[in-house]
């Protein structure tokens, strides 16, 4: 799921780096203006589980190997926005420290990891879970669900950065310059391990923590739109 | 220490950490140029230009360099590798929520 360096060109690069780029501006300022500085621990807490989820490397249908991000879960806690934070300094960490996933690489891989996924994964949560009165089983529930969506999602855009280079790039004779593959393999490669396995183990573990941290530390939902505190508090004004 | 139980959590997790490596096989396009060549017979110049010039990374495959090639040195090199990624992520996170909060202008 980290996209190496080599494997999407430079102007794809730069492209995602682009796009990313506002979107961490916007998250930074989201952090600044609703988060309390009590919360700051927390979300350093969910990056570096993020970080770490994604060393436990586990086999996959087609002979590849895949892992949990975490970024559904960490969205569903504190919000999308810190989400977004949380999950590209993990990946810069991986990119900068451990050579996983490129550098040059990062704003698509953040965009895929830490926009598309917690944001997806998020917004199919709001839907689903419902009101604030819902019961624990439905919570858990749509927490495992979103997390299946939100990683096939960034596996759905990880083949389509990789499938497109071949027909953006490549010589005269039509040898490709960067990943050698098409959608027609990438799309397949991608999904078909993300939708069968990949995708249970992340809807186990944002389930699994969302219905063991909503019971036992109902207070780590500081996302005030999950636990409809703000709600609670506009019905309070009227 | 507030979260004293996450920060637990977190480190039972770095130290199962050498079990992500029992996963036979890699993650789908994130071979080498070597692996590359093996599968279609050439390697893409392009990609091959950007892997030329990449500078080499601190721990690469979470491992630490010198750290034997096999046996139990292996895993306690990840376990490290483990340590240091968390412990850096997290510390860049409370940086920049430091910065977030205290760094307002206004």
């Amino acid at each position: 799921m980290h996209i190496p360096d080599g494997y999407i060109s430079p102007h794809t690069s730069a492209f995602f780096y682009a796009v990313s780029i506002p979107l961490w501006w916007l998250s930074f300022r989201k952090i600044r203006n609703t988060l309390k500085k009590s919360h700051i621990p927390q979300l350093a807490l969910l990056a570096a589980f993020s970080f770490l989820i994604m060393m436990f490397n586990i086999p996959l249908p087609g002979g590849t190997t895949g892992h949990a991000v975490g970024g559904v879960l960490t969205a569903v806690l504190v919000g999308p926005w810190p989400a977004l934070c949380a999950i590209t300094l993990a990946l810069a960490v991986q990119a900068l420290f451990f050579g996983d996933g490129g550098v040059l690489a990062l704003g698509a891989n953040a965009f895929n990891l830490a926009f598309i996924m917690p944001f997806a994964g998020y917004l199919f949560f709001r839907v689903s879970a419902g009101s604030s009165r819902r019961s624990h089983r439905r919570t858990v529930i749509a927490a495992a669900l979103s997390g299946y969506i939100g990683i096939n999602l960034a596996a759905l855009f990880v083949a389509l950065e990789l499938g497109i280079q071949p027909s953006l790039h490549h010589l005269a004779d039509g040898t490709p310059l960067y990943c050698p593959f098409g959608l027609r393999v990438t799309l397949p490669a991608m999904l078909i391990p993300h939708l069968s396995v990949g995708g249970l183990i992340e809807a186990l573990v944002t389930g699994g923590a969302v219905g063991f941290l909503s019971r036992y530390h109902p207070e780590l939902f500081i996302d005030r739109s999950v636990t409809g505190e703000e709600r609670d508090r506009r019905e309070a004004d009227i | 220490m507030r979260y004293r139980k996450g920060w637990v959590v977190l480190v039972v997790m770095a130290i199962l950490s050498p079990l992500g490596l029992l996963a036979i096989g890699s993650a789908w396009g994130e071979w080498g140029l070597d692996d590359i060549k093996e599968m279609i017979g050439f390697e893409p110049g392009g990609m091959r230009e950007i892997k030329e010039k990449q500078p080499d990374t601190v721990l690469p495959d979470y491992e630490i360099p010198g750290f034997a090639e096999s046996g139990w040195k292996v895993g306690l090199s990840t376990i490290l590798s483990a340590l240091i990624g968390a412990g850096l992520t997290a510390g860049l996170t409370i940086a920049i929520g430091r910065f977030a909060r205290y760094g307002r202008l206004s």
